[in-house]
């Protein structure tokens, strides 16, 4: 990742206040969040045959990467849980600011 | 001590008196227990003042019987059997039981009072020694060797007063009504106190259990004030500790209050004193009497309840709440409710009543959320705080959420969790953002990191990152994930890889580096080899012709190329077909509102245009020409209504 691109997500969820490490470990913790609940959201939209599809990559030991991309690929309005994940996590932080 | 004959002057005993005399020494562990119920009483009531002394009394009679009942069965018979030679057969302990006294028609031969007793005595050793016997058949995988040592009673002073059983003798024969202990407690000048029901916990030790390991002080008969004074002095002991500690686990230590005790129910305490012995006897169960074990059997539930509550941790003492502990379980429960209001409402989208119902628990949820940052705020100013509270928030939000799945779906999301764990945050999320799902509407955040990434020529840029990838990703036989291009492999920080003009030094390089392989791909004839752009272009080709048989022609596909087809279908349905049919003219190289990349490489839409099936174009052409398709109309669309109109067949 650019260093633009950090200061990017460091002004957008306005954490430049923190010194660069704990900087770099909010991002990361706010990472995981994100994924934990696009993953929460996401998942029980499976449709049946594609969850069907799902539990075999998870038997066959697939690749997170890959389990993410089918999961792109199926869940229908895969973009709007993330983009409403990145957005409620940005309102909360905001809020928390005041 | 053998059988001595003992001077003919001693008064002797008739069969009747010998059967009394049995029963009377029969019914001394009756009374044993009745005084250790009636000492309790007084141990309950805090054993100060008149009750210390009524205390002091029963705890001498007690002392006494103990003595008694231990002389009578442990010392005397053993002791004639170890020492002395074999008796004859007359005075073995059956015939001395039975032809002698048991059913009082046999001869009573002139012995002297000591010497009845001793035979009454055998009699009742025999007895006990049957029942420790079957006792210790079952036990003996489980006692160690101090348990036997204690009932052998080695040295403990021999009981030598003969007087002491002729008293006890004398008792039994002075109270003509043995069936009655009561009366013979009464009768033995014992105050009965009041009967209410008592713990044990104050209990000499010798109380608690009837089967104590040998204790020396109160086997000596020639010391009674120590065994009187032990239990008196006990209550000071046993009050203070819990009084201090109301969360003692011990509930045979908890301090006897005056509620507890008068309101408790005796089985309760029983179960309870049984309960803390098998608790802490090494043998558990097998250490219990035979009385106490048919208490545990006919009081089984009781008992196991006493023993939960005793294995139960002690709590901590009880407080008031904190005002954020109150707010954090307000907050939590609207949490849950939101939850699962929002659960019900997305499998029942469109139910009115549920949306608004839904909306109230969410206001619920949000002003909780409000208030407890107010209170954070008014604890604390540190910024980091209020920041970390909102991401426990978030966390615990998730894990809600998942707890109103169904147990499938559960699994499924807890197992790609635990996958997920393994991969650093930031690589999931850089390859949530590259992967393009991100731009477009959704979050801007991407785009501009897109944008800046691709800083400079951005577009010419982000086409050949597009490619790179598609030909990487393409690439049978290379099993490099396609974001190790653009993202720090775990563990590692993208930020970490040096300043700006490093990074542009190794972009340079990285540059070279490639064109030098193109150049060394080159074929003999001088032509080169496809590059990563031009194999990404012939897939993409590939796909999309594909997918449009599939959906205009009913082929039937492999799963592979189903896979590619209904990705590159997802793809590409809803965009514009201008933009695939008349490239040239349509404004698609950038996001109108914000002038930056639009959501799918120019790569894509190129190669889209290309991959275009011929049927496809011709249909489009002759829409365009009946004025039936629009800047919005999209690929679906436009192919749906083709087929319906035959134009497209």
């Amino acid at each position: 990742m650019e260093p633009n691109f950090l200061q990017d997500l460091v002004a957008k969820f306005d954490i430049g206040e923190y010194p660069a490490d704990e900087q770099h470990a909010i991002l990361d913790e706010m990472s995981q969040i994100i994924m934990e609940s696009v993953l929460t959201r996401a998942i029980p939209l499976l449709p049946v045959e594609a969850a069907i599809e799902y539990d075999k990559m998870l038997a066959a030991d697939a690749d997170i990467t890959e389990i993410f991309t089918f999961l792109q690929m199926s869940v229908p309005g895969f973009d709007e849980i993330v983009a409403e994940e990145v957005a409620t996590l940005e309102k909360m932080l905001k809020l928390a600011k005041g | 001590m053998a059988l001595e004959s003992t001077p003919k002057t001693e008064r002797m005993m008739s069969p009747d008196e010998a059967a009394e005399a049995i029963k009377h020494l029969k019914s001394i562990p009756e009374k044993m227990k009745l005084l250790e119920d009636q000492m309790r009483a007084i141990d309950e009531k805090g054993a100060q003042g008149n009750n210390a002394a009524e205390h002091a009394r029963l705890g001498e009679v007690y002392s006494q019987f103990e003595i008694m009942k231990r002389s009578v069965a442990e010392t005397v018979a053993p002791a004639e059997e170890a020492s002395e030679p074999k008796a004859p057969a007359m005075y073995s302990e059956q015939a001395a039981s039975q032809s002698r006294f048991g059913d009082g028609s046999a001869q009573a031969p002139d012995y002297t009072l000591a010497q009845q007793e001793r035979i009454l005595n055998k009699a009742i050793a025999a007895e006990e020694k049957s029942k420790a016997r079957n006792a210790a058949e079952e036990e003996a995988a489980h006692i160690p060797p101090e348990e036997p040592q204690a009932i052998s009673f080695e040295g403990v002073p021999t009981i030598t007063g003969d007087e002491k059983l002729d008293d006890i003798l004398r008792e039994g024969m002075n109270n003509p009504s043995p069936a009655n202990p009561d009366a013979d407690i009464a009768n033995a000048g014992i105050v009965t106190p009041p009967v209410i029901p008592s713990s044990v916990g104050n209990a000499a030790p010798t109380q608690v259990n009837p089967q104590p390991p040998v204790q020396p002080v109160i086997a000596t008969p020639v010391q009674p004030a120590a065994v009187v004074a032990a239990p008196a002095a006990q209550p000071a002991i046993t009050a203070a500790p819990t009084m201090a500690n109301p969360g003692n686990s011990n509930p045979l230590n908890a301090a006897p209050t005056a509620v507890t005790t008068v309101s408790e129910d005796p089985k309760v305490l029983e179960a309870r004193r049984i309960a803390e012995k098998i608790k802490t006897h090494p043998h558990g169960t097998m250490a219990l009497d035979e009385e106490e074990e048919k208490f545990r059997r006919e009081n089984y539930d009781l008992l196991s309840q006493e023993m939960i509550k005793l294995n139960t941790p002690a709590k901590a003492p009880e407080r008031e709440p904190t005002e954020a502990e109150l707010h954090s379980e307000k907050l939590q429960r609207t949490r849950e409710d939101y939850i699962k209001a929002l659960f019900n409402s997305r499998k029942n989208p469109g139910v009115q009543d549920d949306k608004e119902y839904l909306k109230s628990l969410e206001d619920k949820y949000n002003q909780n959320l409000d208030e407890g940052i107010a209170m954070i705020r008014k604890e604390s100013t540190d910024p980091k705080l209020l920041l970390d509270s909102m991401l426990d928030e978030r966390r615990a939000y998730n894990k809600e959420m998942r707890a109103v799945q169904i147990e499938d779906v559960r699994n499924r999301i807890a197992k790609t969790l635990e996958k997920a764990k393994n991969t650093a945050g930031n690589v999931m999320l850089y390859s949530i953002l590259l992967t393009g799902k991100l731009i477009g509407d959704g979050i801007d955040l991407a785009r501009k990191g897109m944008s800046k990434l691709m800083s400079g020529n951005g577009l010419e840029k982000l086409k050949k990152t597009f490619a790179e990838m598609k030909a990487k990703s393409g690439d049978p036989d290379d099993k490099t994930p396609w974001y190790d291009k653009f993202v720090t492999p775990v563990g590692k920080r993208p930020f970490e890889q040096g300043n700006k003009e490093q990074q542009e030094a190794k972009k340079k390089a990285d540059a070279e580096k490639r064109s030098a392989e193109l150049e060394k791909k080159k074929t003999d004839n001088g032509a080169p080899k496809r590059s990563p752009e031009e194999i990404a272009k012939g897939q993409m080709k590939d796909f999309l012709a594909t997918a449009f048989a599939s959906k205009t022609e009913g082929k039937q596909l492999s799963p592979k190329e189903e896979k590619e087809a209904s990705k590159a279908w997802e793809t590409l349905k809803n965009i514009p077909l201008h933009m695939f049919m008349e490239p040239e003219k349509a404004d698609w190289g950038k996001n109108k509102a914000t002038g930056t990349p639009a959501a799918h490489s120019v790569n894509e839409y190129s190669t889209a245009q290309q991959g275009l099936h011929g049927k496809l174009k011709d249909a489009y052409e002759e829409a365009v020409q009946r004025q039936k398709v629009d800047e919005k109309t999209t690929l679906e669309e436009f192919i749906k209504t083709s087929i319906q109109n035959g134009s497209l067949k």
